[in-house]
């Protein structure tokens, strides 16, 4: 199986002053994180707020720097890569944001929404691109009718269809999926739970998947890090993990679950 | 249906247990376009103690709701049509704003979804809580203060007594909140996603809390939820609201168990297929209409696989059998 992230040691440390004349404090938020991730594999990340879940997420697609360690994608090192050649990675690695009502212009429509990956990433020529979106709409289940449409004029699991078309125009590989259902309601997580399940196998992508939800993650994952405080506590097979767990943390995490 | 089985006490209320009654409560949004009705028909009765959930989709109308029970709902954006809110005799849709300032945070507490926003990064939280007695004109004692911290959880009260929001974890900040809403020994709370915000870790925790304080205090409490987790751990009974409209109402049990309505049967479907981590999915198909595709028929026809002709005519009336309400015709020719 072809590795397409490998992650090695990977930290990121902030460090704040409270006033003029305090001592500076150092936050570490990811501390000596490492894991790999294969193609056409998800890997689920779990923990509590402010555990370092998302600065992982962030680290990866290098929206942030890291303070120590190594990123390794499609085996090429990009832990300190200046952005200008990042840009050649950015279509490869996207991320699914969370829905909420700020996560897409409320001013475009689908039809824009969807052309603007396709075009700052040069993936198809101008005379494509119209059908290009229909294919994206058609592919992430989505009627051709709603391809004029607002954000504001669908609901919030057509919303949530949007943001993945968007991801998946750039023909990425791997996707940083951040709580992607967990602002939905039940009649519409599966159905994007589906979905995602459906590219993962039509476009072997591999996920990278955040979410709080232990059930989220069994359905979605193949293997699972437990992060705590920066640090990934335990790591393993979705099943083992989740059917025995090692870490006391770990432990509670499950036994909280309603 | 096993209807009979059930002798419910719905019938011989005792008028001394009654709180709340609202009835038929509609509430419209300005817009562009002209003002949309967004809550249809909301209807809760609460006893004292009594843990109620209202369990919808997002934009079902359960925050705009409960929120308008205490008239939160921004006179700039939006107004309250028709209904009544009785609250121990006096029609709280009828009070003036004044005094409706006294009765919120005083007998009537509501928790906001996103609680973090709602304590002041500026003032250390003895003094954000002595604010809130001193506003109801309550005499300002940091003895009650920390009796109520301890009274959520938080061991440490002195030291937190002293120090600012910045300095809590999240769960402990919610517990301040909380804290912050039973300082006045409310009568009822309104809880809207109270641990949406916190910790799965933390989130059984707190609704033990909420629990807790209810039956110590007798404190009813209206839950807004999205999550039957959460729904079955705390409630007593369960409403299902979609597209403005209570769609079904019943014990918690008998809502699990035994739902009638064809969008909790299937929504319960759906929450059973992700806990069994079935293969698929099992997803109602569509979407539930936004306020502006609000038509006079049953609001989930377009999804239902029961769905006939007559569904079309009207929305369907509230059906009572044997103190469980729901709104589906295929219940009136019973």
């Amino acid at each position: 199986m072809r590795v397409i992230l490998r992650v090695e040691k990977l930290s990121k440390h902030y460090i704040i002053k409270s006033g003029a004349f305090s001592k500076r404090q150092v936050i570490r938020a990811v501390q000596e994180v490492s894991f790999q991730l294969v193609e056409n594999q998800s890997l689920g990340l779990i923990g509590e707020s402010g555990s370092g879940k998302s600065t992982v997420a962030n680290l990866v697609l290098r929206l942030i720097k890291p303070s120590g360690g190594r990123i390794e994608l499609f085996g090429e090192d990009i832990t300190l890569m200046k952005e200008e050649e990042m840009r050649r990675y950015r279509n490869d690695i996207q991320i699914i944001f969370q829905y909420t009502n700020d996560v897409l212009d409320p001013q475009m429509t689908v039809d824009e929404l969807l052309k603007e990956p396709l075009k700052i990433h040069g993936i198809v020529k101008d005379g494509e691109l119209d059908q290009e979106v229909e294919r994206l709409l058609e592919q992430v289940g989505l009627s051709p009718s709603e391809r004029w449409k607002l954000p504001g004029q669908l609901s919030g699991g057509q919303n949530q269809r949007i943001i993945i078309a968007r991801a998946i125009a750039t023909r990425a590989r791997l996707i940083v999926c951040d709580e992607p259902v967990s602002a939905l309601d039940v009649s519409v997580q599966g159905q994007i739970l589906n979905l995602l399940i459906r590219l993962k196998e039509e476009l072997n992508l591999s996920y990278l998947f955040i979410s709080h939800d232990i059930k989220v993650i069994r359905h979605m994952c193949d293997r699972i890090a437990v992060m705590k405080n920066g640090e990934i506590v335990e790591m393993g097979d979705v099943e083992d993990v989740l059917d025995n767990p090692q870490h006391e943390y770990t432990r509670k995490l499950i036994e909280a679950m309603l | 249906m096993d209807g009979e089985g059930k002798v419910e006490i719905s019938g011989a209320e005792n008028m001394e247990d009654k709180l709340l009654d609202v009835r038929d409560l509609k509430v419209s949004f300005y817009s562009d376009k002209g003002s949309v009705q967004v809550v249809r028909g909301f209807d809760i009765s609460m006893k004292k103690g009594e843990i109620v959930g209202i369990l919808g989709e997002s934009g079902s109308g359960k925050t705009v709701s409960s929120s308008s029970i205490i008239k939160l709902v921004d006179e700039s954006l939006g107004s309250i049509d028709s209904g009544e809110a009785i609250f121990k005799g006096r029609d709280l849709l009828k009070l003036s704003e004044k005094d409706l300032k006294r009765i919120r945070g005083d007998e009537i507490s509501y928790i906001f979804q996103n609680s973090s926003a709602a304590l002041s990064p500026y003032k250390r939280i003895g003094k954000q809580l002595g604010e809130v007695l001193k506003t109801h004109g309550r005499v300002v004692s940091k003895e009650h203060i920390l009796r109520t911290l301890e009274e959520v959880g938080l061991e440490d009260g002195e030291r937190i007594y002293h120090m600012y929001p910045f300095q809590l974890s999240g769960g402990q900040n919610q517990r301040i909140m909380i804290a912050q809403c039973i300082l006045c020994s409310p009568e009822l709370l309104i809880a809207d996603e109270p641990t949406s915000s916190i910790d799965a870790s933390l989130q059984k925790t707190i609704l033990d809390l909420l629990k807790d304080i209810s039956m110590r205090n007798k404190m009813s409490v209206i839950i807004i939820t999205h999550d039957f987790g959460v729904a079955r751990y705390l409630c007593d009974r369960l409403m299902v609201m979609y597209a403005g409209l209570v769609l079904e109402e019943g014990t918690i049990e008998e809502m699990l168990n035994s739902p009638l309505h064809p969008y909790t049967q299937e929504l319960i479907r759906c929450a059973r297929s992700l806990a069994e981590d079935d293969e698929t999915m099992y997803t109602i198909e569509g979407a539930p209409p936004t306020p502006y595709q609000f038509r006079d028929e049953c609001p989930f026809y377009s999804r239902c696989s029961l769905r006939e002709g007559a569904c079309r005519e009207g929305i369907p009336q509230k059906i009572d059998l044997d103190g469980r309400r729901v709104r589906c015709i295929r219940y009136e020719k019973r």
